[in-house]
């Protein structure tokens, strides 16, 4: 309703219905009034008629004798006792004419002088009409001819105050109105109430749908679905059948990422391993020399050395898989070091497969990042990309700033990312890509990953032949979050 | 002339009280007899409506009373016209009328004095020429040209006098007036004036004083443009053959004693009268000359 309320397709229900409603009652109670005042009309104008015409009748018995005989002291005296009416038409005003036309007597000779000729007297009536009615004037025109045998002697013309009908009619009207609007007002808040009642399951689902974008589908209370009609109870319970599928999947992702985390790691540790031994046999080396020739210092100093070598190499690795694995407890804010860190922790994957890693690492200081889910994201990329390099290719890895943006480029030479793949990691598919090809738990972490951290990855190919992962994250948009935590 | 019931009677010949048994007799009467010895039938007395809507009470009154005072059952004939009053007691169908002075002077042979009405201390009365309140007309001059209402062809105020009026001018009351109408009756006269109908009308002076206070409402709209001189009150006439029956010895007496009666006193105070009195033909010596001046003019 805010934005969008020119537009009646958007207005909502409960204001829809009520509004329908009245505007129904308002054309049904234009047409009823039009009729009702109509045939009101209709039977007051039959009425003056029917009235009119036994009145004249009457007149004209009395006047016929004393019209003969020209008799203006007696015409008067019969129009003038005439002249008022019962039944609200107040006085009419009567003209007596000979047939000649001019006037014999007038119920008020002073407007109608005796023997005076009235041109516009049947200026009020059309053709042979003896009665017409001017609403206008709320007076109503009727006249009589005068006959005697079979011979028009005169004429009497007479006009009543018809206010009293018309006033009948604004009577009418008035309560037409206020009735209809009364009937109008009562049907649309009826209206309004009944919707707002049949509408108030939808409400309920809203505010549970609602609820689902921020944490777990919550189920509809039983109560709630006790008291509702047959229909919105079936798509309630249809709703808590999908809220527990799909909180059963939430969990069972959550509890996948977990197991592909702890995979991931296994396959570093294995690396580690891997690292740390390499210099162990140089060390033993070093040791059994300074056993033997421990004596001579060049020879001391080069085992010394060379042990030392050795022991940094075996401290920079722990470090790094402790920083890397220190984990959520610890947010903090990702510095340039913090990527160097995967650099060694790929290495011996990458050296297994003989790949070449183009390193570019063009940060600098510290960036509002969540360090360690930022570090995941580059790390799964890494090892996807390592996954799917045959052996010998290039692999680029690209960090720098981008405007507003962090960037992250990580180029391979592999076959592409299968359509599945882009679409759990391009954010189009909210499904975990199928289990059994290793990356695909992996890529939807990533997404999701992203998400939290505000950012979102493009699939686009790259000039290494292979593909590229672009992926963006504002810096500084999750800062407040991070200051929250 | 008295005094007429002009809503109940207004327009049409109606006998007060009428009976067939009433008519029968009368009409046998006029033919049988000439005179008043009509032992056993009631005494009729004619009359016009004239005023006021307490014409219905006073009738009552009058009728009451003259029963009482004359001692015989008296009948009260109202008519619309002064010329059928005239003529039915010209020729006996009634036996004595109330009529104006100029059928009694035209039928001065005919007719005999039996009373005559006191109004103000006088046996006499004017004749009024009225207009609607809102017009300046003080003579008859001013008139011409007017719709004009008369009160009855055989009336000396409503009629005759203005005729006379003209007479004297040379002129006619069609030719001076553009149009005149007869309304039977005093009041309706200055009913007519008063509703614009006419815009000007001849009427007696008594009548519209009477109305100034029984009907002020109505008199106030119209106002006297002139007043003529003073004539002989309209009086109580009989037929001459029937004027010295003890009948007709009884109704004057009636009359003249009608102030010492209750029933009388409220009959006069109704007609705004002070009495009745033998009176003297040459009272209506005016009149006279009137007749006289225009069947000169012709």
């Amino acid at each position: 309703m805010r934005r969008a309320s020119l537009d009646p397709r958007r207005w909502p229900l409960a204001f829809k219905a009520p509004a329908l409603v009245a505007a129904f009652m308002l054309i049904v109670s234009i047409v009823m009034t039009n009729a009702v005042l109509s045939r009101l009309r209709e039977t007051q104008e039959r009425q003056l008629a029917a009235m009119s015409t036994i009145y004249l009748n009457g007149l004209a018995s009395a006047l016929i004798p004393h019209v003969l005989r020209e008799d203006i002291w007696e015409v008067f005296d019969i129009i003038e006792r005439g002249a008022s009416l019962e039944g609200g038409f107040g006085r009419a005003r009567i003209v007596v004419v000979d047939n000649k036309g001019e006037t014999l007597a007038a119920s008020d000779p002073r407007q109608v002088p005796v023997l005076s000729r009235q041109s516009g007297r049947d200026r009020h009536f059309q053709g042979d009409a003896l009665l017409t009615v001017d609403s206008e004037k709320a007076r109503a025109f009727a006249r009589r001819p005068l006959v005697y045998q079979d011979r028009g002697i005169g004429e009497i013309y007479v006009d009543y105050d018809i206010s009293h009908l018309l006033r009948e009619r604004g009577d009418v009207l008035r309560t037409l109105i206020a009735t209809n609007a009364a009937i109008a007002l009562l049907l649309a808040a009826f209206g309004y109430w009944i919707i707002r009642r049949m509408l108030g399951p939808l409400g309920t689902l809203s505010r549970h749908l609602d609820l689902s974008v921020s944490g777990p589908v919550q189920s509809i209370p039983s109560n709630e679905i006790a008291g509702s009609t047959r229909e919105f109870r079936r798509l309630f319970v249809r709703f808590n059948a999908m809220a527990d599928a799909v909180n059963e999947r939430e969990a069972i992702a959550k509890e996948l990422a977990n197991e592909e985390r702890l995979a991931s790691l296994g396959r570093l540790a294995s690396g580690m391993a891997h690292e740390i031994n390499n210099p162990l046999g140089g060390l033993f080396n070093a040791i059994d020399t300074l056993k033997r020739h421990g004596e001579k210092p060049s020879v001391r100093a080069t085992s010394l050395n060379l042990i030392e070598r050795g022991l940094k190499g075996i401290r920079d690795v722990v470090r790094s898989t402790l920083a890397a694995y220190r984990a959520d407890r610890d947010p903090r804010h990702l510095a340039s070091a913090d990527l160097d860190d995967l650099r060694l922790l790929v290495g011996p994957e990458i050296t297994r497969r003989a790949l070449a890693l183009d390193w570019q690492n063009l940060l600098d200081g510290e960036l509002p990042i969540e360090a360690t889910a930022f570090r995941q994201v580059a790390l799964n990329l890494l090892l996807n990309a390592i996954q799917v390099s045959p052996s010998g290719a290039a692999v680029i890895f690209i960090s720098a700033i981008e405007g507003e943006c962090l960037l992250l480029e990580v180029h391979d030479q592999g076959p592409g990312f299968s359509p599945e793949a882009r679409a759990v990691l391009a954010g189009e598919s909210n499904r975990p890509a199928p289990i059994g090809e290793g990356t695909g738990l992996g890529l939807w972490v990533t997404r999701r990953l992203l998400q939290d951290m505000g950012g979102h990855a493009v699939i686009a190919t790259s000039p290494l032949g292979g593909a590229v992962v672009s992926v963006r994250i504002p810096v500084g948009a999750r800062e407040e979050l991070r200051d929250v935590a | 002339m008295v005094v007429g019931a002009s809503r109940l009677t207004g327009s049409i010949d109606q006998r007060w009280k009428p009976s067939r048994r009433a008519l029968l007799a009368g009409a046998t009467a006029s033919v049988v007899l000439s005179g008043g010895a009509r032992a056993g039938q009631p005494f009729r007395f004619g009359s016009t409506p004239v005023f006021l809507t307490s014409d219905l009470q006073l009738l009552e009154a009058l009728q009451h009373y003259l029963t009482i005072a004359m001692g015989v059952e008296v009948q009260l004939v109202l008519k619309r016209t002064y010329q059928e009053i005239t003529s039915q007691l010209l020729s006996g169908l009634l036996d004595a009328a109330w009529i104006c002075g100029f059928p009694f002077v035209a039928y001065r042979r005919e007719l005999d004095l039996v009373a005559v009405p006191i109004w103000r201390g006088k046996p006499s009365y004017q004749s009024y020429l009225l207009v609607s309140a809102d017009r300046e007309a003080a003579d008859i001059a001013d008139l011409r040209g007017d719709i004009h209402a008369f009160s009855d062809p055989d009336s000396n105020s409503g009629y005759l006098v203005t005729r006379a009026l003209l007479a004297e001018r040379a002129s006619k009351p069609q030719d001076f007036f553009k149009r005149t109408f007869f309304t039977y009756g005093h009041r309706n006269v200055v009913r007519a004036v008063a509703a614009g109908l006419a815009q000007s009308g001849s009427v007696d002076g008594y009548v519209w004083e009477v109305l100034t206070e029984t009907e002020p409402e109505l008199t106030r709209q119209t106002k006297v443009a002139w007043r003529s001189d003073w004539m002989g009150f309209p009086p109580i006439a009989t037929s001459a053959g029937n004027a010295a029956s003890e009948a007709i010895g009884r109704l004057r007496r009636a009359l003249i004693d009608m102030p010492t009666e209750q029933t009388g006193r409220s009959v006069l105070s109704l007609l705004r009268l002070d009495g009745f009195a033998t009176g003297d033909p040459a009272l209506f010596d005016g009149i006279a000359s009137r007749v006289e001046l225009v069947r000169a003019f012709g």
